[in-house]
């Protein structure tokens, strides 16, 4: 096999590719097309008629939403090493537990966001202390709560 | 090497990786890896469908290329232009490794997604369609039937829009060998749809 004809080959894959993506013709590309159209000459016409029909028929598959996102998640969760995403000088509410209400709050659900506000990140973590300081400034009834917590 | 200053067409040289500030980021913070898993989980898991033909193990293949990627990330290094290698050649190398792993470990029989394949692939037209699915399953068995390595590189070649350097960089090949491959890849399937011509000339 000659050299010419892959080589001819692969200037007509250039300008049908890039046809397809709808590339602009400047002027300086202009004397692309003229040169790929000298090259294309050698080019035969099974192949192109070949190389058109494998541009409509090898076409790129998107994998599911659902994949999508669970891997998304994951790569997040590799990310951080705790599957939370921060930037600096983020506050990150701790799943299941709205750190800026007290409304329906449960003795152990402070304990647990206050053990692992101070793994998260350390704004979580100054968050956690100053909702602990705060909480334990509310009375007895709740303080008892974080009391228990104290002791373990 | 022998191939460079012949009479080949102009080269699109890659003085700079379009992905470097995203690299960047993503090396300073592991979080800002999504915006390159966005831009390229398509790519990948395409490319892991046309070789494994079962889109579980293409999105088993996906998950494992992704994950490498980002913990591989500090080891990538972007080399200039004379042996360019950007992220996303960095990226399909790990896939084709994967792959080969994949492999290595589970002899998979192939089964093509044909169905899939030719509902996209199908043409407004209805006159033009039955003429048209069946060519188009014609080449897709033609296809099938290629070396690994010619299969490949027409997938990297027309999915994912590769040049030529761009394979030989993934496949570990030179561009003029790449070239060779698409070439006799293209003169293979033509032969097998024996003197058919797609009913509407693009």
């Amino acid at each position: 096999m000659g050299a010419r004809h892959p080589i001819a080959t692969d200037s007509y894959l250039d300008d049908l590719l890039s046809r397809r993506a709808g590339v602009r013709q400047t002027d300086q590309s202009a004397g692309t097309s003229t040169h790929l159209s000298a090259a294309t000459t050698d080019l035969l016409p099974s192949i192109r008629h070949t190389a058109d029909l494998l541009d409509r028929a090898m076409p790129r598959f998107h994998p599911s939403f659902r994949f999508e996102e669970r891997l998304a998640g994951r790569l997040r969760t590799e990310a951080t090493g705790r599957g939370i995403l921060t930037t600096p000088g983020e506050l990150v509410a701790f799943p299941g537990v709205d750190a800026m209400s007290d409304e329906g709050d449960t003795g152990d659900r402070r304990g647990r966001s206050l053990l692992v506000g101070g793994a998260i990140a350390s704004g979580v973590s100054i968050a956690g202390a100053a909702l602990l300081a705060w909480r334990r400034g509310r009375g007895p009834d709740v303080a008892s709560g974080v009391s228990g917590e104290r002791a373990v | 090497m022998f191939g460079r200053g012949r009479e080949e067409a102009p080269q699109r040289p890659i003085p700079y990786d379009a992905d470097r500030p995203a690299v960047e980021a993503a090396r300073r913070d592991h979080g800002a890896f999504e915006a390159l898993y966005r831009k390229y989980v398509a790519q990948v898991y395409s490319f892991a469908l046309y070789e494994t033909r079962d889109p579980h193990a293409a999105e088993d293949l996906t998950e494992q290329v992704f994950l490498k990627a980002l913990h591989g990330l500090p080891r990538f290094r972007e080399q200039g232009d004379g042996d360019a290698s950007t992220f996303r050649v960095w990226l399909f190398r790990i896939a084709r490794n994967a792959l080969s792993n994949e492999r290595r470990r589970v002899r998979r029989h192939p089964t093509a997604p044909l169905d899939e394949a030719l509902a996209i692939a199908a043409t407004d037209d209805p006159a033009d369609e039955v003429a048209t699915r069946e060519l188009v399953a014609r080449a897709w068995a033609a296809i099938e039937r290629l070396p690994e390595d010619r299969r490949r590189a027409l997938t990297l070649r027309f999915v994912e829009e590769m040049s030529a350097r761009e394979i030989g960089q993934v496949m570990g090949r030179s561009e003029g060998a790449v070239r060779v491959l698409v070439h006799r890849a293209l003169h293979s399937v033509a032969e097998q749809l024996g003197g058919s011509r797609p009913s509407r000339p693009s």
